[in-house]
């Protein structure tokens, strides 16, 4: 899927921990925010810093659902289909560069 | 005073024609990270599947064990009838939402969405997952022995067959079912694991991470060492 994407290097997902956000989502689709937080192996802050960046740009949708307990609203993460495409044709324009092309 | 040395001029030159090989070296760890990740994930995920399979192993004993009652009752025993029946669909409802919260334990404990619509790459592992006939025949299986083994007990009432070898079957059949789903499952967060850049890595066996939970990353995991920065 992602071979076949035009590849098109993407500023906002070169950023290494974007990167990874994007790829993991691309696998899941959805996840929440400390399972991100626990893979990447990143602060709080430092993560929710780049969900913000990607969610400003419109490449991942943030909900808020009921769930942490005693109340608490934990946070979920979605690729949006924009966020996809850009990350595919990002990962398409690093193989390039690898492939030294 | 400013000269040019031959120690110079050739170490700069070196540095212009190794700066795209380095770039694209960066750009190969940045791929690499993200199937790291990936396994990091799927092994999240077989963890968590690992520790609801035992609940919905005591769930399918009981349900396997209803359906000796339900046979029974067909079997003639009149007095039984209604009160069955209604025990039965009582606690057919009861295992549907006993898998429910089941599956929200999962959800819960992983923070993963996989059994709630998961991305385009599960669904494209799921996919690639049916190809494995290992997947595809402990699939079949499951299905099964999940619909086979209570009509075997419902059977062995029908026939007025005694209440400990209907919990034998039952036991036998929960635990059929346990070792059928753990065997399925870890082909699919095996297949799930894949590496999404197989032609980049020199070995594409995705089961040696996902064998070993301890095992090393294929990558460096501070985000200073790796590719460009982050330009944030």
């Amino acid at each position: 899927m992602t071979d076949a994407m035009e590849p098109k290097f993407d500023d906002v997902i070169h950023a290494p921990i974007r990167l990874r956000i994007c790829g993991m989502l691309e696998a899941y689709g959805t996840l929440r925010f400390d399972a991100l937080r626990d893979t990447l192996d990143v602060s709080d802050a430092t993560c929710s810093k780049h969900l913000k960046t990607l969610a400003d740009h419109g490449y991942v949708t943030l909900t808020k659902k009921a769930g942490g307990g005693k109340g608490y609203k934990v946070t979920w993460v979605r690729l949006t289909d924009d966020g996809l495409r850009a990350f595919q044709g990002h990962v398409a324009a690093l193989k390039r560069i690898i492939a030294g092309e | 005073m400013m000269t040019d040395t031959p120690r110079t001029r050739p170490t700069q030159d070196d540095d212009t024609e190794h700066a795209p090989r380095i770039d694209a070296l960066k750009q190969l760890q940045a791929l690499q990270d993200l199937d790291a990740d990936r396994l990091a994930l799927a092994q999240r995920g077989q963890r968590g599947h690992a520790a609801m399979l035992l609940p919905f192993a005591v769930l399918g004993f009981i349900v396997i064990m209803l359906y000796w009652p339900f046979g029974l009752m067909f079997g003639g025993y009149i007095d039984m009838t209604w009160a069955m029946l209604f025990a039965f669909l009582a606690f057919a409802i009861l295992s549907i939402i006993g898998m429910l919260l089941l599956m929200h334990r999962y959800q819960r404990q992983t923070g993963m969405a996989t059994y709630f619509g998961g991305g385009k790459g599960s669904r494209r592992a799921s996919l690639k997952a049916w190809h494995n006939r290992g997947y595809a025949a402990t699939y079949a299986l499951v299905i099964v022995t999940e619909i086979g083994i209570p009509w075997l007990n419902m059977a062995w009432g029908y026939h007025g067959g005694s209440w400990p070898v209907a919990a034998l079957i039952a036991l036998a059949g929960s635990i059929v079912i346990y070792l059928l789903l753990q065997s399925n499952m870890r082909i699919f967060f095996r297949t799930l694991a894949s590496p999404s850049s197989p032609e980049l890595h020199d070995d594409t066996t995705p089961m040696t991470g996902m064998k070993d939970a301890a095992a090393p990353r294929s990558a460096p995991r501070n985000p200073s060492t790796s590719p460009a920065g982050d330009p944030s």
